[in-house]
């Protein structure tokens, strides 16, 4: 039988808060990465940043139950990830946030990490949009929209002509959009569905 | 860190969901910006949390300029943390294996029309919104706080605390032979039925600012405490009274037992009951110990002096004093506010609304010059912090600043 991927993210909040397994590594694809880095930027050490991503994503399996929507589950992970490491910055003193100077700049150490937040979620979401191209598109939408280059050049590097390029980038800003909001074929009210049908 | 900015310590370790939920909001709207889909409304929030600092400015500028690749280089991708990841799947015992979900396509068209019949009712329910004009959710974020919720620890007789709103539900500690349990409702359950004479333990559950908590004693009473407040208590009750300590504010529905009676001790004074239901308003900051009988019957003690209450009447100790009186005129409504989920002014001191409002919202408030006001009024207290005082605003002439945790009353 012909079968869909389900893009909604709703649909794998509530199949996590169900327990299933592949809701979890669509979490994980999705997030560890993102989760990783954000607490590098935090902690100095990289092998401190994984404990604190492994760590987090353990907690949100063993606490799968009371997953809410996929935007919470985002504010779960950030938080959890965050707590974390100020625990891990807490247990060694001499540990020191890697953009200090940048973190004093700030009016408080909250102010700083809402903005890790921020810049962690920008670029998860733009990550998630390129990945969802096919492998042509992704390379014109990275250099368009991620590296920020002008028509001209893009064109110059993949030897192809700009009104390829325009074409190629317009093509994929609707493909990203439509994928991302909307013209998926399952909309939001799959949820409360969902959370219905338990299989 | 936490040494150079005094309170921002304390912002950090309370950032709750909802202000993530605010960021991840922005987050989207800076992507958005970048993809060319905001449209105006969108621009006017995003246009809000721009105006709001100049770290905003920097961090958009940053972000939306289309030099991200410079801010990813060398960061980690699943590739190289594929260690890391694994570990991840051996402890959650969960397979590698497809991360996608895939449906078949008769079942998604049965999915579609239950669908239709939703947007419809969600059509409706946006209307009953729009109409209401709330302001932009991100307008008020950088001067706003959010309500208190259901949390507390529990310090068990060996010293060791248990960070309730964490725990899992189900058994979550022994003492003796009583089963500490927290139930699907977050209740914590104290089960004392195979408890026999022993030697005692006692615990104690306290809840911060902004926390509230419900507790299921040995006894089967039920306690619910609010902000700041705590109770000290026997893992099981096996001598002729069945003996507690509590500070702060609780309401208390006791189990009838003519062999032991139950006692509250808070402060200088004390409470002794069969089985009843009843208020205790103790702060130690207050001068005055409140308590409020809505059944049964209970006699407050303090130093030499009894007093027997009747259901509806209210007892007022002096800390210092220690005399006991009967508050004239007692709204009972008022009292049982917080139990209600409420905030109910009935002619209230500036003083005690501003005490109410700093232990729910954990802030503090400055009112220099307006300690003679009074507020009425009546409003849920599971909103945020700027929709009463917008109402205290609107019943009299005080206007208010937030800045982070701190809050001006102006006139």
């Amino acid at each position: 039988m012909k079968t869909t991927e389900i893009i909604n993210e709703e649909y794998y909040a509530i199949r996590l808060q169900q327990g299933d397994e592949t809701a979890f590594r669509y979490i994980m694809n999705r997030y560890f990465a993102v989760i990783t880095n954000f607490a590098r930027r935090i902690v100095v050490n990289k092998a401190v940043a994984e404990d604190v991503a492994e760590e987090t994503f353990i907690k949100l399996w063993n606490d799968h139950k009371k997953a809410g929507s996929f935007q919470s589950i985002k504010a779960f992970l950030f938080i959890a990830a965050k707590n974390a490491c100020i625990n891990e910055l807490r247990k060694e003193k001499n540990l020191q946030y890697r953009h200090h100077a940048y973190a004093a700049s700030m009016t408080s150490e909250a102010d700083f990490i809402a903005n890790e937040i921020i810049r962690a979620e920008v670029k998860a979401e733009i990550l998630r949009a390129v990945n969802s191209l096919p492998e042509k598109m992704k390379r014109v939408f990275q250099l368009g929209f991620l590296e920020g280059l002008p028509n001209r050049k893009i064109a110059e590097e993949l030897k192809v002509s700009v009104n390829t390029v325009k074409s190629q980038k317009f093509r994929a800003l609707e493909l990203v959009k439509g994928k991302l909001h909307g013209k998926d074929i399952l909309p939001f009210a799959l949820i409360v569905l969902a959370a219905l049908h338990k299989e | 860190m936490c040494g150079h900015s005094g309170h921002g310590c304390i912002l950090l370790f309370s950032m709750e969901e909802k202000d993530v939920q605010q960021l991840l909001q922005i987050a989207r709207l800076i992507y958005r910006q970048r993809s060319g889909e905001l449209d105006e409304s969108e621009q006017e929030t995003l246009n809000g949390w721009l105006a709001a600092s100049e770290q905003n400015r920097s961090l958009f500028a940053e972000l939306s300029s289309g030099q991200l690749e410079a801010i990813t280089r060398g960061e980690a991708d699943q590739e190289n943390l594929k260690a890391s990841i694994e570990r991840v799947y051996l402890a959650t015992g969960i397979k590698p294996g497809p991360a996608n979900i895939y449906m078949s396509k008769w079942r998604t068209w049965r999915w579609a029309a239950a669908v239709l019949v939703l947007a419809v009712t969600g059509a409706w329910a946006l209307r009953l919104v729009k109409q209401n004009k709330q302001p932009p959710l991100v307008a008020v974020h950088t001067a706003d706080v959010a309500p208190g919720s259901r949390k507390a620890t529990l310090q068990l007789g060996n010293g060791s605390t248990i960070v309730l709103d964490d725990a899992q539900n189900g058994v979550i500690a022994n003492q003796g032979q009583t089963v500490i349990k927290k139930s699907a409702n977050g209740q914590l359950v104290y089960d004392a039925s195979a408890a026999v004479a022993t030697e005692v333990t006692y615990n104690t559950i306290a809840t911060p600012n902004g926390g509230e908590y419900e507790v299921i004693l040995p006894d089967g009473s039920h306690v619910w405490l609010n902000a700041a407040s705590s109770i000290r208590f026997p893992a099981a009750f096996t001598g002729n009274t069945r003996r507690v300590e509590i500070n702060g504010e609780a309401y208390l529905e006791i189990v009838k037992n003519a062999k032991a009676p139950f006692i509250v001790v808070s402060g200088n004074h004390s409470v002794e009951v069969l089985g009843t239901t009843f208020n205790i308003h103790s702060y130690p900051k207050e001068d005055n110990i409140a308590t409020t009988l809505i059944k049964g019957s209970i006699r407050i003690a303090a130093g030499k002096y009894t007093k027997v209450l009747q259901p509806g009447q209210q007892s007022l100790v002096n800390r210092n004093a220690g005399d006991i009186r009967l508050a004239p005129e007692v709204n009972m409504d008022e009292v049982l506010a917080w139990r209600n989920g409420k905030f109910i002014f009935d002619d209230t001191s500036m003083k005690t609304v501003v005490s109410q409002l700093e232990r729910w919202y954990d802030v503090n408030i400055d009112y220099t010059g307006m300690e003679d006001y009074r507020f009425n009024g009546e409003i849920s207290r599971n909103v945020s912090l700027s929709k009463v005082l917008k109402m205290m605003e609107l019943t009299s002439n005080i206007h208010y600043k937030i800045n982070d945790r701190n809050i001006y009353m102006t006139k």
